[in-house]
């Protein structure tokens, strides 16, 4: 009933935009009705200073006049729509796509789901002070620079980051297997779409709790559902970095190819934590942004 | 204390969590289905092929000493232990000691040697600790792979140094006079990655102490970013290896000798560009009455691929290769240069269909052009089912030994009565085999159950074979026939397979499978239309339980007839009885100070029912397979992992 009365809004605010989005220098284009974009939308559109109006994927096709100067794309699929070639795409919520949206736009830039790789560290030390050998599990191909990054940030906080690549989600298990063979006392997986499905979400939450080795989402919702906490951007603020990122376009600004979003949050599950051995220092439980008993 | 962990947690979660799924695994599952299919590996069940996986974990978890052993499992693969360091692996049906009509491939190189197009398995580059696991690829496939791919694929992929991030050290000893040590060491440092292996074995035949051989190996792989996702690689290893063969028809052999490889790639995000050196040194002793030959042959390989996206639901890959093959023996010596242009198309059409087709033209200085087509098209009824129907034709080169050998063996005899003498020449007009197939698969995915069934049906056509010989009788001393080799006859065969595999709980895991292969029509002479069982059983299962794990599988395999290969080259031929394996692994991993260690106890045919899998030498008249009666081999190892 809930997506039934959203999706009816949608399209009623598509046909009060309807085809007066032509000569409009800033669209906005949703992959779809899902929550996540929404959430990051509604962070974009209060971070405006005009509103934008918005096409939603699933009820219309984007009809974009030469007049637009920025396209503001939520989710992949929004992204790889064609565009006209003048304007500036800038998007977010496409943790996996980038390499196919640079292909098919010239001028892009992405605001990423993914917090610094200093930040996410630091904080992940402050949550389990014992770390010293984390292991990062991945598929698509973009995350292995991240992942590099984050090698040498753990050389320099003394955490040794444990990386390996998977062809595909189904080698999950040995993979499991063999980064606890290596002796990781932490587990973080980036948003990557190619690993994370409910699936691969329960044998990591399983593997967590039955080798006591903390595992760590790379979203906020994921701690809800049994991950042991989170250290990332909310959707909303990822809709907010990209206003600005929108601001700084209008303004004739050069905009970065990629920005990591300054604000993240910590989101904490104690009975998780509890289930993986972990208790985690009281200061940090009082300063998190969401903590579940 | 950590506990093991184990493959069949994959499957056990998922009836309980798929039905919870919120937006977040919505907008997860959105974003992964507009990433472009070239960079999405496709799962097993999905392949436009029928693919078992076996991996480097249930190889060794398995006690398989070899790596022809760990394929034991797979169903539709014929496996032949000859002799204690030496075996075979066809697949449906065609088995052979020197078998050509499978591809084998290290991490994407062959290990063909090129004078034979038959695998070095146990000589190659590569350690049983260091697999990652094993794709096998069945049925004709040379459309993507090229010559020898008649009856499938054997791709082994060895671990990534970013996987090892660390090393092992792996020692053992059992019997018969099994002796092994093992180092493997990788990790991924500041300016790139890095890894590297050596190992050594000896072995006692299983009939006595002779007859088994020893092998050394040393290899080495170093890795450099180039660019923002490309990677430049480097490799090369030399095995040495002194050791017993059975070689069919030409009976059996002690080889002496080593093998290189260097191998440079490039890996881009959508270009593959590979460069390789196979080199064979080896000396092979009491093949012949004459002098021993010597065999050096080098194979020059250099391969281009480019992936090509051609819309969101449209991807081709497209490449050329080249190679060299050099021959230089006292019984064949000859140069081949051969090419070849192939390409895949991937394209969506519908929701829940997918057309893969591809194509591959090679070229051959004796044997000309050959097309190979291929086609699949995979329907996806829900996202856990597919159904698969494949058709197309595959192919095999004569190899150099078949075009070129010219030898003479001659036979003394008594006083009186003429010497024999063999003449074997090679014929430079033989065609290629071509194989023609069509195939039908379902696979499943269903929680903790993995279904497979498969269904075959091929046409084989230009088997190369020994001719019938030609009797010289103008010199009263000898008594000679002269051989060569021939295009003969056409061969039908039909058959399939249905496995499953299975997880009961976080710990215990299963498979089972049967395979049914018939043959009809002419075959090659070394091989009989019986050289192959027509039922295959194989299940095992597999335990973990805190730090203990272990395995225990059944191999049942049906009689098979053979070629006596008696001289002067009469056609007999003789049954090889069915065999029960029974083989099993018991290991323990040590904790606290000890943690690391792991000691494992490995089993092969625990029955010890000794018995043959293919016809054993008689003497120089009666040849047989230069099979050995395979007892049971029991040993132990101890592992470090640092």
């Amino acid at each position: 009933m809930f997506k039934l009365r959203r999706h009816l809004l949608l399209m009623a605010a598509w046909l009060c935009w309807g085809g007066s989005i032509y000569g409009q220098e800033v669209v906005a284009v949703l992959s779809s009705e899902l929550q996540p974009y929404q959430e990051a939308h509604e962070g974009f559109a209060a971070e405006m200073e005009q509103p934008v109006p918005i096409v939603n994927l699933s009820v219309a096709e984007p009809r974009i006049g030469e007049q637009t100067r920025v396209v503001v794309a939520f989710g992949s699929k929004a992204a790889l729509k064609s565009y006209p070639e003048e304007a500036v795409l800038i998007y977010c919520m496409a943790p996996g796509a980038m390499k196919e949206v640079e292909e098919q736009h010239e001028k892009t830039a992405h605001v990423d789901m993914l917090s610094r790789p200093q930040r996410l560290l630091t904080v992940l030390g402050e949550i389990q002070p014992e770390m010293k050998k984390v292991g990062v599990l991945w598929v698509v191909e973009r995350f292995g620079g991240y992942v590099e990054r984050l090698v040498e940030v753990g050389a320099e906080l003394g955490v040794e980051v444990v990386g390996q690549q998977l062809e595909t989600a189904e080698e999950l298990p040995e993979r499991l297997r063999s980064l606890n063979d290596l002796g990781v006392d932490a587990l973080w997986v980036p948003p990557d779409p190619l690993l994370i499905d409910a699936r691969s979400f329960a044998l990591l939450k399983e593997f967590s709790r039955a080798n006591d080795v903390p595992f760590y989402a790379p979203t906020a919702g994921f701690v809800a559902e049994g991950a042991v906490g989170a250290v990332a951007v909310s959707f909303a603020q990822i809709g907010r970095e990209t206003a600005w990122l929108v601001e700084k376009g209008l303004a004739g600004e050069e905009v970065p190819k990629n920005v990591y979003p300054e604000a993240c949050e910590i989101s904490l599950n104690l009975e998780s934590a509890a289930a993986a051995g972990l208790r985690i220092p009281e200061e940090v439980v009082q300063r998190a942004d969401e903590v579940l008993p | 204390m950590r506990r093991l962990f184990s493959f069949a947690l994959c499957v056990l979660q998922t009836a309980t969590c798929w039905g919870q799924e919120g937006d977040l695994f919505e907008f997860f599952r959105e974003e992964a289905s507009v990433i472009s299919a070239s960079r999405r590996p496709q799962p097993l069940y999905r392949a436009p092929a029928t693919v078992y996986v076996v991996s480097g974990e249930e190889l060794m978890a398995s006690g398989a000493q070899t790596l022809w052993d760990g394929l034991r499992r797979v169903p539709g693969v014929d496996v032949i232990d000859i002799r204690s360091l030496y075996g075979g692996v066809s697949i449906r049906g065609l088995a052979k000691p020197l078998n050509n009509r499978t591809l084998v491939l290290l991490d994407g190189r062959t290990i063909l040697d090129g004078y034979v197009d038959s695998p070095n398995w146990e000589r190659g580059s590569v350690l049983l600790e260091d697999v990652e696991r094993i794709e096998v690829v069945e049925g004709p496939i040379s459309a993507l792979y090229g010559a020898n791919a008649i009856n499938g694929v054997i791709n082994i992929i060895t671990r990534k140094p970013e996987q090892l991030q660390g090393g092992l050290i792996s020692a053992g000893g059992g019997e018969p006079g099994e002796r092994k040590v093992s180092l493997l060491y990788g990790g991924r440092g500041k300016k790139g990655e890095y890894k590297v292996g050596a190992g050594w074995r000896t072995a006692d035949s299983f009939e006595d102490e002779e007859g088994g051989g020893k092998i050394a190996k040393l290899y080495g792989l170093i890795a450099y970013p180039l660019g923002e996702e490309g990677k430049l690689q480097f490799s090369g290893g030399v095995v040495q290896s002194d050791l017993f063969l059975g070689l069919g028809a030409l009976g059996q052999a002690w080889e002496d000798g080593r093998r290189l490889f260097a191998r440079a790639d490039y890996i881009g995000a959508n270009t593959r560009v590979r460069m390789f050196w196979n080199e064979v040194a080896v000396e092979l002793g009491g093949l012949f009455q004459s002098e021993d030959p010597e065999i050096h042959q080098d194979t020059y390989d250099a391969s281009l691929e480019q992936t090509l996206r051609l819309g969101r639901d449209h991807d081709l890959v497209v490449g050329a290769s080249v190679r060299r093959n050099e021959i230089e023996s006292r019984i064949v010596s000859a140069t081949h240069d051969l090419w070849s242009l192939y390409g895949e198309d991937e394209w969506r059409f519908a929701r829940r269909w997918t057309l893969w087709s591809s194509g591959r033209l090679d070229r051959h200085p004796f044997s000309g052009m050959v097309l190979s087509p291929r086609f699949s098209l995979v329907f996806t009824p829900s996202d856990r089912h597919t159904v698969r129907f494949s058709t197309g034709s595959s192919f095999r080169n004569p190899t150099q030994l078949e075009n070129h050998i010219d030898v003479l063996e001659l036979f003394r005899t008594s006083e009186g009565i003429p010497d024999l003498g063999a003449l074997v020449q090679g014929n430079e007009e033989l065609d290629p085999e071509l194989i023609f197939f069509s195939e039908v698969a379902h696979n499943a995915q269903l929680g903790r159950w993995r279904t497979t069934i498969a269904l075959f049906h091929y046409r084989l056509r230009n088997v190369v074979s020994l001719s019938q010989p030609i009797s010289d009788l103008s010199d009263p001393e000898i008594l000679q026939a002269q051989v060569t080799f021939v295009n003969t006859g056409k061969t039908r065969a039909w058959g399939g397979e249905v496995g499953m595999e299975w997880a009961w709980d976080s710990g215990l895991t299963g498979f089972a499978n049967y395979a049914y292969q018939r043959l009809s029509g002419d075959l090659d002479r070394q091989i009989s239309l019986g050289g192959r069982p027509h039922h295959k059983v194989n299940g095992g299962v597999r335990v973990e339980r805190g730090d203990l794990a272990g395995s225990l599988s059944l191999h049942r395999v049906g009689p098979t007839f053979w070629n006596e290969n008696r001289l002067p080259n009469q056609d007999t031929w003789a049954k090889v009885d069915g065999y029960t394996l029974i083989n099993a692994y018991l290991g323990y991993r040590f904790s606290g100070r000890l943690t690391g260690l792991e000691l494992g106890l490995d089993g092969f045919n625990l029955l010890g029912d000794a018995h043959y899998q293919i016809l054993p030498l008689e003497n120089d008249l009666v040849r047989g397979q230069g099979g050995e009666r395979i007892g049971a081999r029991r040993t132990g190892r101890l592992i470090y992992r640092f």
